[in-house]
């Protein structure tokens, strides 16, 4: 039964003009979400996955095009008045950003910050604002949220502020929220207690949520599918237990191989990934990965590699074949929450989600 | 109570005994380390681990002199450090360096990567054309072309660029011991695995002795041979890193572990997270420092502070209530202490 998703982007690319060239941040992205679902977004720095997600929220940089349509509930905010865009943008999507202070005003109280929204979108009376931001505060764990709302930004550690963040995200009950590297500059124990708290948050209140990261591990036991982009483009996704489990795409097999395990033994050498990611002003015909990818071949350097399809339910044994699929069957795959990669020489299914101890575990020297 | 020194080792590098560290703030004095003793080994890697503010950083700045430590001894190749004048600490960093956190603030911006990679061999006093050839090699084993990026300035590099430059810096003198404050920690996992790799090889290479700064478990276990966890300006466990991952001691340890995102979807992440904020260093806590965020804590706990006692060979653990299992807490609390419902 396709219900229609909260969420429908199709074909999305972001072009920003700038002195160098025109970037490409973003090339023909296609992804859906539904209500009360996680979708984990991840990639290098540089891949796109602000670029797509700050167009979702209607936040590009000046001078920045956008291409495609994004369906919030049927509604194109590529397509319908500023007005109406922004009445979506400001109420039904939250947004919390890596550094807290972008969206914290260092003079303005935190309780009145957390408000605003809820002020101008809904209309709330000074007491009602008052009671939202104490139940906010106290719903993201700050404590004695009564004095704490009147207290300025610098008066809170990182981890604080980035749960002040939250709250003002949630202020207007956002039917999706964005974390945006929301995580990143953290500790990892406070890392740990602010994505424990953004997914309770998800689950008390059936919210969608998208959690931006470079590292897989952050997503792994936390999202319903991941999204694996590079250099623009969603190069794999599927249900997050297939993406590390049979994941095909040569990039989404390195990114794993490159985080440290604690069940690897001290100075277990990790797969690195050589080089850095493509300038996207530059970017060429052919796999975007290629200059990296230890498969490469000439293929890959001129030819756009297709869309390749992954049955959601059987398994498939080892080196099966590739199936190039057409649009229908690639939408039928889609809607089953399939397992969609683009890569010529893709790795062997059913690899072990550890990266093989065998070639990691050599000391140098 | 600081007789604590069993575990110290023969023959050391360097030696930092009773380090105490502390700063005059507005509102008193900041207790940033607290009476901490370890060693490293010719070519070991120490790994320090601990949340931000637990005093790390202020730890590898003491060994340099930067400010000098309030008290206690740093010995470093058989020389006591504390004491000693610009002149003598310039001349110890031609063998003990440290890349400070923050790469990209600590390359002057100003300055050519050919120039910045030449500073410490500058000082140093070493002429034009071998300075030349060193920093080519050096740039080399950092995997940069010195051709391509020698004449280029930091700002037109990535992270993990200036991390290498910094590197390439602190490597031309070769140095004995180097000390990495948060190397990786601004980084991308890909670039972060090749920073690793990079230091491991360095290592291998150069001879190095190391002590890794990061408050990320996984990233300390990868590269050390022994790991120091820290808690507000205390060494809380200390062992080979084999041990203090497979059979940690100290609740801190445990629940630095059990914060490391495992990229594997079958495991999901516990309920379990260290309650509160790190206390202010301005009052630490009477007794165990880490007893008021301590699921195991009672009363001796506040009255008696816990000294390093041996947890198994070579391996050191603070705490009246070792290597107990924790109990699974609930999540976030809100404000009023009652956790939320549903
Ligand atoms: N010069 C100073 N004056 C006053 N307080 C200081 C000074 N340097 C450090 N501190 C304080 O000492 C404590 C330890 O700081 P330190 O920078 O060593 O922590 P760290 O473990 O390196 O943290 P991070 O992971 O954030 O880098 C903190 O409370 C810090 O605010
Ligand atoms: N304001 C901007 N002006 C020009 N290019 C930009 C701007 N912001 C980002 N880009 C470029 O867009 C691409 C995607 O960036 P971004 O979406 O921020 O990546 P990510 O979030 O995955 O790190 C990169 O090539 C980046 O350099
Ligand atoms: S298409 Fe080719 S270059 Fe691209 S990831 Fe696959 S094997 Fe590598
Ligand atoms: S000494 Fe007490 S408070 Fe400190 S870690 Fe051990 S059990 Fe917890
Ligand atoms: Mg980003
Ligand atoms: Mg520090």
């Amino acid at each position: 039964m396709p219900a229609t998703p909260l969420l429908d982007v199709t074909e999305l690319d972001v072009r920003i003009g700038t002195p160098r060239g025109v970037v490409h941040a973003v090339n023909g992205v296609s992804l859906d979400l539904d209500r009360g679902e996680t979708l984990g977004i991840v990639g290098e720095s540089g891949s796109g996955k602000s670029m797509f997600v700050r167009a979702l929220m209607g936040i590009l940089p000046s001078g920045a095009t956008l291409n495609g349509s994004v369906l919030f509930d049927g509604i194109d905010l590529t397509a319908v008045p500023v007005g109406q865009a922004r009445e979506v943008w400001g109420r039904r999507i939250g947004m919390v950003f890596q550094d807290p202070m972008t969206s914290l005003n260092p003079v303005v109280r935190i309780g009145r910050q957390i408000s605003e929204s809820a002020r101008i979108h809904l209309g709330l009376n000074r007491r009602r604002a008052e009671e939202l931001e104490v139940e906010l505060l106290g719903q993201v764990g700050i404590p004695e949220p009564e004095r704490r709302r009147r207290d300025y930004p610098h008066q809170f550690s990182g981890g604080m502020r980035q749960r002040v963040t939250i709250a003002m995200a949630l202020a207007c009950e956002p039917d999706l929220l964005i974390a945006d590297e929301a995580t990143t500059a953290l500790d990892v124990t406070v890392q740990k207690q602010i994505l424990n708290l953004l997914q309770r948050i998800q689950r008390e209140r059936n919210m969608a949520m998208i959690l931006v990261s470079h590292d897989l591990g952050v997503v792994a036991g936390r999202t319903d599918r991941i999204a694996v982009m590079y250099a623009g483009r969603v190069v794999e996704r599927a249900p997050t237990p297939l993406l590390f489990e049979r994941r095909r795409h040569r990039y989404t097999d390195a990114l794993l191989g490159a985080i440290p395990r604690l069940d690897h033994p001290p100075h277990a050498r990790l797969r690195s990934i050589s080089g850095t990611p493509p300038d996207m002003a530059t970017l060429g015909s052919g796999c975007a990965f290629a200059p990296r990818c230890p498969a490469a071949d000439d293929r890959c350097r001129t030819e756009d590699p297709p869309s390749a399809s992954e049955s959601a339910v059987a398994p498939q044994p080892t080196g099966s074949a590739v199936s190039e699929v057409s649009a229908e069957s690639l939408e039928a795959s889609e809607s089953a929450g399939g397992h969609v990669y683009h890569c010529f020489h893709p790795v062997a299914a059913s690899v072990p989600t550890a990266p093989r101890a065998a070639d990691t575990s050599e000391v140098p020297g | 109570m600081t007789d604590t020194v069993t575990w110290l080792r023969d023959e050391p590098l360097l030696r930092v005994q009773n380090l105490v560290c502390q700063f005059k703030a507005p509102g008193g004095t900041v207790h940033a380390v607290s009476d901490i003793t370890f060693d490293l080994l010719r070519g070991e890697t120490l790994g320090l681990v601990g949340e931000s503010g637990c005093g790390k950083s202020t730890t590898g700045r003491a060994i340099l002199q930067l400010p000098p430590p309030t008290e206690g001894s740093v010995v470093f190749e058989d020389r006591e450090l504390t004491g000693f004048g610009r002149g003598e600490m310039r001349e110890v960093r031609r063998r003990l360096q440290m890349i400070f956190q923050d790469p990209i603030s600590s390359l002057n911006p100003r300055r050519k990567v050919r120039d910045i990679v030449a500073e410490g061999l500058t000082i140093a006093g070493v002429d034009k054309e071998r300075s030349a050839r060193t920093v080519d090699a050096v740039l080399h084993d950092v995997g940069m072309d010195p051709e391509q990026v020698g004449d280029r300035r930091p700002h037109e590099f990535s992270g993990g660029q200036c991390q290498r430059i910094a590197i390439a810096r602190a490597m031309a003198i070769e140095p004995s011991v180097l000390i990495c404050d948060e190397p990786v920690a601004s980084l991308d996992v890909s670039v972060q695995a090749q920073i690793l790799n990079l230091l491991e090889d360095m290592k291998t290479r150069y001879g190095l002795s190391l002590i890794f700064i990061s408050h990320d478990l996984a990233v300390v276990h990868n590269v050390s041979d022994r790991i120091a966890v820290m808690y507000l300006g205390k060494i809380v466990e200390i062992g080979q890193a084999s041990a203090v991952y497979s059979s940690p001691a100290h609740p801190y340890t445990m629940t630095l572990l059990d914060a490391v995102p495992v990229p594997d979807p079958e495991v999901a992440p516990s309920e379990r997270v260290l309650e509160g904020e790190l206390p202010s260093p301005l009052r630490p806590p009477s007794g165990c420092r880490f007893r008021t965020r301590c699921p195991l804590a009672q009363q001796v706990c506040a009255d008696l502070e816990p000294t390093l006692q041996p947890a198994s060979d070579g391996h050191y653990v603070a705490c009246h209530f070792p290597s107990q299992p924790l109990p699974e807490l609930p999540l976030v609390t809100s404000g009023n202490g009652q956790s939320r419902d549903a």
